[in-house]
């Protein structure tokens, strides 16, 4: 009675954001709206997807067939640090958006820019985003670390429960 | 993408993970669907089968598809998705009568002795029944629906991954209680008389059409996110109308249509209701393990020898005169990424595959025409003792010349193997290289340990009145066991190169390729041919630590700083992981337990070490695939832990020897964390 739901169960056990998951920033720069979307945010040391959504100000209608450039630039005592990734529809789960999974190597303020080309308009919106310390692998994989421990402790429990429950033979008389 | 439906359709978000589970699912429920239909056959069968799998294919529609691409942007996609999870996926789970079919569908050994305690758990039991109860039930339906329909809280389940699971799970579950008692699935009893069912349906209804109302006549966008994003021409406050329109319509039939059939079945009076379901019972045949269907085996061996000797013949021919860039060189991708990773794999989910098609073998064979070996190997290395070393050796050579870098080397080793084939198995008599020297070989032995097909007898009575032998002895038509592994006594893949010479020369047909449970022949210690007991045999128990050892050693040896270490600090740390480190592992094991449980214990880290060495070597064939690799280390660690746990059968005997896997998995966790050096790929 009580098993199947228990495989089930596990269907909801790694939630995951796709893109389009967190608003990083929103503005209208004429002839479109741009939205840039990441899957987490504040943005971190390490590889982020980010998202753009191309809109048309007027109307809100998408724009299918842009072409859309990341860039992060960084001045690090003298020396630019410049990462650049193309956004495409093939690299978005959601095909409305153009996606891109890029790499901020380090913390600190980042100049970020989003070229778009659509429609014989050339757009650049700027944005300066703050990218914390890269957060700890197991921040992020610790389920697949915690199911050790919790499979020994339903294995203790099982343990417990049958030696508890074992039936005696023969059955005590009444 | 041309237009915004394009979009739609294409949008699919399919998790490999997810995806694993539903098959799982599906897969253990046709296995018990079928399982049950050889016990009884029911009329309604085919119809619990296609609920079942439509309520399986629905929730993959909900959680994969273009709906939940879409549901940060669109609520009408939010509203459909919650609508398959709340209101059609849990009584179409339920319609296939589950519980029977999936219990049986699973391991018989796992779900009495796993999940039969916490099924008869009282505790477990109360709880589930009390969930199920239809005023609790239609509570926490009622609670989860508005609950999570109230703005903050639907903003928060936007916003973040954990939340928006959390959302989809409480509705999946009070789903689940809710229709509990409108389907009660077998072998589930009637909780309330049948006629409660439709107040109970009717009040559903009405909470379904006051929300529904909500959005559709609020005259305000409730979720202010949605109106942010505005991500199409449609605008939030229509989006937020359709959404309550899919909530009403859609939504008020699932109530309503079977508080109809139940309202139209009691109104038809006891005589005109259905009668009760035709059963007819199969009769019982008695369950003989099928041997695989392997008589086409022992005839493929040879052109599979000849495939692999072409194979290495190409590899040498490349490393000797191709390119000396290894990701461009045949030696330098061949051997190092994919053949070892694929022999794992083929160890781990069939057999000893790569023994059986050895192009050495077919070298030394026709050797042999040459060369009439004599000579018997000298009774002081019958042992695993040289392997062992050479183990040890091999991981040293790998690290210091950087073998998988250079094909020249590479071309040479595989040449120097031939030669070392022909050499041993020309001067001495049977399969003197495969059992006495070869590491590739140890190595296949050991892993074959957790393999799921054995080389055995069919039936042990038929051996009892043999009078040839001709298993060990060979006759004229194929040779015997060239191993000296005795069918009636052989027990396990240990020493078993998979050359199907005894299923060839048993007259009587007795041997052949039988599934069986991995690693079970761990958990037993009984004579074994040609080895004798394991818990007497040191040189197999050091032999199988070198090898799980060498699985970390050998992954750690890629991570920053040890990669960058010289010759002789990296002899040092080779030596020190994989030789002195097991037999100070083993002595400490002694000493805590005894000498016949640190023999065992050996053993029982094998699952661990062939965790690492497919974690490592998915690395290299297939990229980074951490989450993949923390999960197969993991399985590799319980299954250490409980065939531990199963010899030990005290806490306390099995606290040395899990504190060394639980020691090896930390490493092996620390290991996978760190930048490896991807080597052989470009
Ligand atoms: S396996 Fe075949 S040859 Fe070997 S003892 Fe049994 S019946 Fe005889
Ligand atoms: S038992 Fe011997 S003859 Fe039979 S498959 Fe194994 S190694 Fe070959």
């Amino acid at each position: 009675m009580l098993l199947w739901p228990v495989i089930v169960a596990a269907l909801f056990a790694l939630p995951a954001f796709g893109d389009g998951s967190v608003v990083l920033l929103h503005q209208r720069a004429d002839p479109f709206d741009v939205t840039v979307f990441a899957d987490h945010a504040p943005l971190t040391v390490g590889q982020s997807n980010l998202s753009v959504m191309v809109q048309k100000a007027a109307g809100h209608s998408n724009v299918p067939d842009a072409h859309v450039m990341l860039r992060f630039e960084k001045d690090e005592g003298g020396r630019i640090t410049e990462v650049v990734a193309p956004a495409t529809h093939a690299k978005a789960t959601n095909k409305l958006l153009y996606g891109a999974a890029i790499t901020v190597p380090s913390e600190g303020n980042w100049k970020f820019t989003t070229d778009i080309d659509a429609q014989n308009a050339h757009i650049t919106v700027l944005a300066q985003l703050a990218v914390g310390p890269a957060a700890p692998p197991m921040k992020e994989k610790w389920p697949l670390i915690v199911f050790v421990p919790v499979a020994i402790v339903l294995f203790i429990i099982n343990r417990r429960l049958k030696r508890r429950w074992r039936p005696t033979y023969p059955p005590a008389r009444p | 993408m041309e237009s915004f439906g394009a979009a739609a359709l294409t949008s699919w978000d399919i998790r490999p993970f997810s995806l694993a589970l539903l098959l799982a699912a599906a897969a253990v429920y046709i296995r018990g669907w079928l399982r049950g239909r050889k016990i009884v056959r029911g009329e309604h069968d085919g119809e619990r089968l296609t609920a079942f799998l439509s309520g399986l294919l629905l929730l993959f529609i909900a959680t994969e598809s273009p709906l939940d691409a879409f549901d940060h942007f669109f609520l009408a996609a939010h509203m459909a998705q919650h609508l398959l999870l709340m209101m059609l996926v849990p009584p179409l789970l339920l319609l296939g009568h589950p519980t029977l079919p999936l219990l049986r569908g699973l391991p018989k050994h796992f779900v009495r002795g796993g999940l039969g305690p916490f099924l008869s758990w009282p505790t477990l039991r109360r709880l589930f029944r009390f969930l199920i109860a239809p005023p609790v039930a239609f509570v926490l339906f009622a609670f989860s629906t508005i609950f999570w329909h109230l703005p903050p809280f639907y903003e928060a389940a936007l916003r973040s991954s954990w939340v928006h699971g959390l959302q989809h799970a409480s509705f999946f579950w009070t789903g689940i209680f809710f229709w509990w008692a409108v389907v009660r699935p077998m072998p589930a009893k009637s909780l309330w008389p049948e006629w409660a069912v439709i107040p109970y349906l009717l009040a559903a209804d009405l909470l379904n059409t006051g929300l529904s109302a909500a959005f559709v006549f609020s005259g305000r966008v409730l979720y202010p996110s949605y109106e942010a994003l505005h991500a199409s021409s449609m605008s939030a406050q229509d989006d937020q109308t359709l959404a309550g329109l899919i909530m009403w319509v859609p939504g008020s039939l699932v109530y309503l249509i079977p508080a109809f059939v139940f309202a139209m079945r009691l109104l038809a009076g006891p005589k005109l209701r259905k009668p009760a379901e035709k059963m007819v019972r199969v009769r019982l045949r008695p369950v003989v393990p099928a041997p695989a269907k392997t008589a086409w085996l022992p005839r493929l061996r040879r052109p599979a020898q000849v495939l692999m000797l072409s194979v290495a013949v190409a590899v040498m021919a490349d490393g000797f005169f191709g390119t000396q860039i290894a990701p461009l060189n045949l030696a330098g991708v061949l051997p190092w990424i994919y053949w070892r990773f694929l022999s794992v794999v083929a160890l781990l989910t069939i057999g000893n595959l790569f023994c059986m098609a050895c192009p050495f073998m077919l070298v030394r064979d026709l050797g042999r025409k040459v060369f009439p070996a004599k000579l018997r190997w000298p009774a002081a290395l019958r042992n695993k003792w040289v392997p062992a070393a050479l183990l040890v050796l091999y991981l040293w050579l790998y690290e210091a010349f950087a073998l998988w870098n250079s094909p020249w080397l590479t071309a040479w080793i595989i040449a120097g193997y031939f030669i070392a084939a022909l050499i041993v198995d020309g001067v001495f008599r049977g399969a003197s290289f495969c059992k006495y020297v070869c590491p590739i070989g140890q190595f296949h032995f050991i892993t074959s340990l957790l393999s799921p097909r054995e080389v055995r007898v069919r039936n042990p009575r038929v051996c009892k009145s043999c009078a040839s032998y001709d298993c060990i002895r060979g006759n004229e038509h194929a040779r015997g066991c060239e191993l000296y592994l005795f069918q009636p006594k052989k027990e396990g893949n240990l020493d078993c190169t998979f050359c199907l010479d005894c299923v060839k020369a048993c007259p009587t047909g007795n041997v052949a390729v039988f599934p069986v449970i991995p690693a079970a022949t761990i958990l037993k210690d009984p004579y074994r041919s040609s080895i004798g007991r394991l818990s007497k045999r040191t040189d197999w128990a050091v032999l199988a630590l070198v090898i799980v050892f060498g699985a970390f050693v050998n992954a750690a040896a890629m991570v920053h700083p040890i990669m960058m270490w010289n010759l002789w600090r990296m002899a040092a740390f080779i030596l020190a992981g994989a030789a002195l480190l097991p037999l100070l592992v083993f002595t400490a094991l002694r000493v805590l337990s005894s000498s016949e449980l640190a023999h065992r214990f050996a053993f029982t880290l094998v699952p661990l070490g062939s965790a690492m060495w497919l974690a490592h070597l998915l690395f290299h064939a297939a990229g980074p695939q951490i989450s993949v690799q923390l999960l197969i280390l993991g399985c590799g660690l319980l299954f250490t832990l409980y065939l531990a746990w199963r010899i030990a059968q005290k806490w306390t005997t099995l606290l040395p020897s899990a504190v060394v896997a639980c020691g090896l998995y930390a490493a092996g966790v620390w290991i996978l964390f760190q930048p490896m050096q991807m080597r052989g790929l470009m």
